[in-house]
């Protein structure tokens, strides 16, 4: 029982950070791989808002999307002029600033070896320290992300970003200032990613650099692309399928660090084979 | 003599960036997008030199030939069956550089499946990779023999090969204009499948030198191809020397931050250079 | 004659070969303007800078007599200038509904977040719709239509934009004469409402039915202006294009 409700909170972990992946890359178009960054800073700026400061989980998660949302926007206005692969290639070294910043600025970070002891929420009186009851939190911020996600994809806005993906040259002749839309979306997107990153951070109780690298950012790729770029319910069964494959390994019998490479291995080719036959994904609406 | 030492490394970085960002430059004139994938042709390289020369006790010149062959085939064969069905079907750039980023991940995790994610040394005997000493600074042998000697001999080969022969004729015939190339009746096919073995020899000869020299892990792949790209970008990716170029400003500004910042901050390095040239100057120093 | 949009000394350049080559015109107000000139005459490049695609190297452009100096695509809006592509450019993976209800509703970002498109909206969409017979086609994707329709969508969608100043990047290319007709019904029409139209075309018999004035171009430069049947008699116009 327990392990169904680990499973769950992973589940909507990941859903959080595949839907806000897909807000970004899904919905607009807009390459991202430094979304393993903002689920980062969340996660980080709970680790250290908790251990250090003694702030309880609740109030961070209300502070820590405002802090990578601040910081996506400084970031997505240095990069409003990039454009496609240009764009992707500053994310990525945004990404890697970010990884060397958790490595190295030690007082806060403590470096490589993270930090341990982050605290489980604390609620009306409750701890929730057991799987049980997070999960009751997990699925409540889930059902938060999703619902804005649901409003996102509905409102003019939403579909102003889906036009950025078509077209965005075209767009623009029709009087929108495109870039103003791409800022606010990659915002928003970190908003949400740093939701999952403290929901992290709190549960495992411990963080280090090691678990936000490119690789944790391809896998979003591979979850977004698979259920169907474009569509929330895409980036959950997404989510679902790769987060269920490594259970199911780990329950065949191979070794937890030999399921991990597994699931590597799998989301890698997922990308490639889907490129090339099904690039639609499972919901099979749009492609990139 | 400490100033002397710290221009040894600095050439002899420079040299291996250099040799990876030549390699690299060829793909990327011709197709036009950021070939992720190279990584792997680059993991490829020192792992297969690995299996022959360290497990199978091949003598040391033909595991180098198996190794440079079968890390060319990886890129000529991605280049076949995947890449060239993409291209064909006009998919944006982003597909492809999704999908060669699928494929890296891919083939690290499957390298990390067999050989173990420990560093894997390639050399036999510690022994082999003696220090030298030049003139009161030390390098060692592989740094020696491998990136100041003959790496510049490979560039310069690939210099005359490139402006002196047909074959080069023909390369740069496709990267100004694959269309009308294949009009004047380029074989472009062709060409372009020898361009990719090539580009992966390439990438497989830094791997091996890597691999000789400190040891290979599944995640060099990757962390190779962030001074490949930083390189070729800043250098100016239309031009042959560009790579090179940026390959030693590169190599400078990482030496430079490990003697003012400590050795942890050079991974950010190349990036926070890759941003503010983007902001400068995209098309990088050197034009055509 | 009011003149709605003016360039003086426009200049744009390719890699040193000027496709638009210091062109000083004026387009008339509330009228038809044709914009013929042989392949390669630099009308879409004109048609391109006019509306913010690409920026000009050097001239000046006026609406109404203010100068849009760096000209930025998104605020065609405030000069109330749109236009088709020659090359279709829709929004291929939305519907053709939405093709049109972008184009309607919030351009500010922040205010677009909370808004829905209301049933207004839905209503001038569907009107726009109709009159371009697309109606029953309004959920289908804007990539599954025919090369006809996807002319249509792109003149509905410069129906929605309501501006003042329309640019026609060869509507009419390669569409049966019932659609053609179609489409000059509603050229003639955005006249009557009071908008000024540029229409760019090679078919002689459209230009002589529709415009009121019109621009002759060759290799960047002016050919000729006036009004159609005087300048289409005129020998250089002519000449220009029996040597193509």
């Amino acid at each position: 029982m327990e392990y169904i409700f680990h499973i769950l909170i992973l589940l909507s972990i990941y859903g959080i950070l595949a839907l806000a992946q897909n807000l970004v890359m899904g919905g607009t178009g807009l390459l991202t791989i430094a979304g393993a960054a903002f689920y980062g800073i969340g996660a980080y700026v709970a680790a250290i808002l908790a251990t250090k400061f003694g702030w309880s989980i609740m109030a961070i998660l209300l502070i820590a999307p405002i802090i990578a949302g601040l910081i996506a926007f400084l970031v997505g206005a240095s990069f409003a002029r990039f454009r496609d692969d240009y764009f992707m290639l500053a994310t990525l070294g945004f990404l890697m600033i970010f990884n060397t910043v958790a490595k190295n600025w030690e007082t806060f970070t403590n470096g490589s070896f993270g930090i341990a002891g982050i605290p489980k929420p604390y609620i009306l009186g409750f701890t929730l320290d057991m799987p049980m009851t997070f999960v009751v939190l997990a699925i409540f911020i889930l059902i938060i992300v999703v619902t804005v996600s649901y409003l996102i994809s509905r409102s003019s806005f939403g579909r102003a970003l889906n036009a950025i993906r078509e077209d965005e040259d075209a767009l623009q002749i029709f009087g929108y200032q495109t870039s103003r839309y791409k800022l606010m979306i990659f915002t928003i997107g970190a908003a949400f990613s740093a939701l999952g990153g403290v929901l992290f951070a709190s549960y495992i109780t411990f963080v280090d650099p090691n678990l936000f690298t490119v690789n944790e950012s391809i896998l979003l790729w591979a979850m977004v692309i698979l259920g169907g770029i474009g569509r929330n319910r895409g980036a959950l069964i997404g989510a679902l399928f790769l987060v269920i494959i490594p259970e199911i390994l780990r329950f065949i019998g191979f070794p937890t660090e030999f399921a991990g490479l597994m699931r590597q291995c799998i989301y890698g080719l997922l990308l490639v084979l889907l490129m090339l036959y099904q690039p639609r994904g499972i919901l099979g609406t749009y492609k990139l | 003599m400490e100033f002397f030492q710290l221009i040894l490394y600095t050439i002899s970085t420079g040299m291996l960036y250099s040799l990876l960002a030549t390699g690299f430059g060829f793909t990327l004139r011709s197709v036009k997008f950021f070939n992720i994938s190279y990584g792997g042709a680059f993991l490829v390289g020192g792992y297969v030199m690995f299996l022959f020369y360290r497990m199978q006790n091949i003598a040391f010149l033909p595991s180098l030939l198996l190794s440079l062959t079968a890390s060319g085939l990886y890129l000529l064969l991605a280049y076949k069956f995947i890449f060239k069905i993409l291209i064909e079907r006009k998919a944006k750039n982003l597909v492809l550089l999704i999908v060669s980023f699928g494929l890296l991940t891919a083939t690290s995790a499957i390298l990390g499946m067999i050989f173990g994610s420990q560093a894997t040394i390639v050399t036999r005997h510690l022994s082999d990779i003696d220090v030298v000493n030049i003139f009161g600074a030390t390098l060692n042998t592989v740094q020696i023999v491998g990136g100041l000697i003959s790496i510049p001999i490979i560039i310069l080969s690939l210099a005359y090969v490139r402006y002196k022969t047909r074959f080069g004729r023909a390369v740069r015939a496709i990267e100004d204009d694959s269309e009308v190339a294949e009009l004047v009746g380029i074989p472009k096919n062709k060409i372009l499948l020898k361009t990719f073995f090539l580009s992966g020899m390439l990438a497989g000869m830094g791997g091996i030198l890597e691999g000789l020299d400190v040891g290979i892990i599944p995640a060099s792949g990757f962390l190779y191809m962030l001074p490949t790209i930083v390189a070729v970008v800043i250098g100016g990716m239309q031009s042959f020397w560009g790579g090179i170029l940026g390959a030693f400003i590169l190599a400078i500004a990482q030496q430079l931050t490990i003697v003012v910042f400590g050795g942890s901050w050079v991974q950010a390095v190349p990036f926070v250079i890759l941003i503010i040239m983007l902001w400068i100057r995209p098309e990088g120093i050197l034009k055509r | 004659m009011k003149y709605i949009l003016e360039t003086k000394n426009l200049v744009k350049s390719f890699g040193g070969v000027h496709a638009v080559d210091h062109l000083s015109i004026n387009i008339p107000e509330k009228m038809i303007t044709g914009l013929v000139g042989p392949n390669g005459s630099g009308k879409t490049t004109l048609i391109n800078m006019l509306s913010g695609f690409s920026p000009h190297n050097s001239g000046e452009i006026f609406f109404s007599d203010v100068e849009r100096k760096k000209i930025m695509p998104w605020e065609n809006q405030v000069y109330g200038i749109t236009r088709t592509f020659q090359q279709v450019r829709l929004f291929d993976q939305m519907s053709v509904l939405d093709n049109i209800l972008v184009i309607l509703t919030e351009r500010a970002p922040f205010y677009a977040l909370f808004e829905r498109h209301s049933g207004y909206h839905l209503k001038c969409a569907e009107d726009i719709l109709k009159k371009i017979d697309l109606y029953e086609k309004r959920f289908h994707n804007a990539a599954d239509l025919s090369y006809g329709q996807r002319k249509l969508l792109e003149i509905g969608r410069v129906l929605a934009m309501d501006a003042n100043i329309i640019l026609f990047d060869e509507p009419f290319a390669g569409l049966f004469p019932e659609v053609i007709k179609k489409i000059e019904k509603i050229v003639l029409n955005l006249k009557q409402e009071g908008k000024s139209v540029v229409l760019v075309e090679h078919n002689m018999a459209i230009i002589r039915k529709l415009c009121d004035h019109l621009i002759v171009m060759d290799a960047g430069k002016l050919l000729a202006e006036g009004h159609p049947e005087k300048v289409l008699s005129e020998k250089i116009v002519l000449e220009a294009y029996l040597g193509e």
